[in-house]
């Protein structure tokens, strides 16, 4: 169960991890712009891999989601489709800048189908929020 | 079944009886952040409308910890001890 568990959670590290090269920054997004969340609602499942900018919270984009039977076959069918992504667009460790230019052409030509097919898209802002990092979460309970 | 997908069934089952609301009006939230290596496991108001993303609901309870076996101890923990409390 162990290894199970950590093979899960490294699975969710490499979404983020290839996932920050698919916003429209490509290869300038910092790790801290994304996030990926595991939700259940209603009894559904679904995974999703959103980019916040630094430059404006407000816009949020989702770059995936996933909805499914299980956490495990939403976290596999994920990382999957971001394997395939960057099989499209491979990509040395060390590239020169001819192969990020051309890296950079194929990654936008695939981010435009996307954004056309509706696969990435922003995120609904909800007018109801509140923020309040002082409260005590755990004792509003009751 | 994944053990973090029962993990967080059981919170939300948890929480929404200690609310006294049914748990398919409540959401469970894992999110791992990259920046830092964290985990974030919470349960909230809303997440999801119409199979939509909504940013930020109001969480009920939340929890942020480098490992995500932590903030599921850790958050039930602290409703144990509510719970403790509030019986007494």
């Amino acid at each position: 169960m162990e290894n199970m568990d950590l093979n899960f959670q490294n699975k969710l590290i490499g979404i983020a991890e290839i996932s920050k090269y698919y916003t429209t920054k490509g290869l300038d997004t910092p790790s801290d712009e994304i996030d990926v969340e595991l939700v259940i609602k209603d009894g559904k499942h679904h995974l999703f891999v959103l980019h916040y900018p630094l430059e404006d919270k407000n816009t949020i984009t989702m770059l995936l989601k996933n909805s499914g039977e299980s956490f495990s076959q939403l976290v596999e069918s994920t990382l999957q489709h971001f394997y395939a992504l960057g099989q499209k667009t491979p990509l040395s460790e060390y590239p020169s800048p001819e192969e990020q230019t051309r890296w950079n052409e194929q990654r936008k030509a695939i981010i435009a189908e996307r954004l056309e097919s509706g696969d990435i898209k922003p995120v609904k802002l909800s007018g109801s929020v509140i923020i309040d990092e002082n409260r005590d979460i755990i004792g509003d309970l009751l | 079944m994944n053990d973090h997908q029962k993990q967080l069934k059981d919170l939300v089952a948890r929480v929404a009886q200690m609310n006294g609301v049914k748990p398919k009006e409540l959401t469970g939230n894992i999110s791992y952040y990259p920046i830092e290596d964290t985990w974030g496991v919470s349960v909230g108001l809303f997440f999801i409308e119409n199979d939509q993303y909504i940013t930020t609901p109001e969480f009920l309870v939340e929890m942020i910890d480098h490992s995500l076996e932590t903030c599921f101890s850790k958050i039930n923990g602290e409703l144990d001890k509510l719970l403790a409390a509030t019986s007494n």
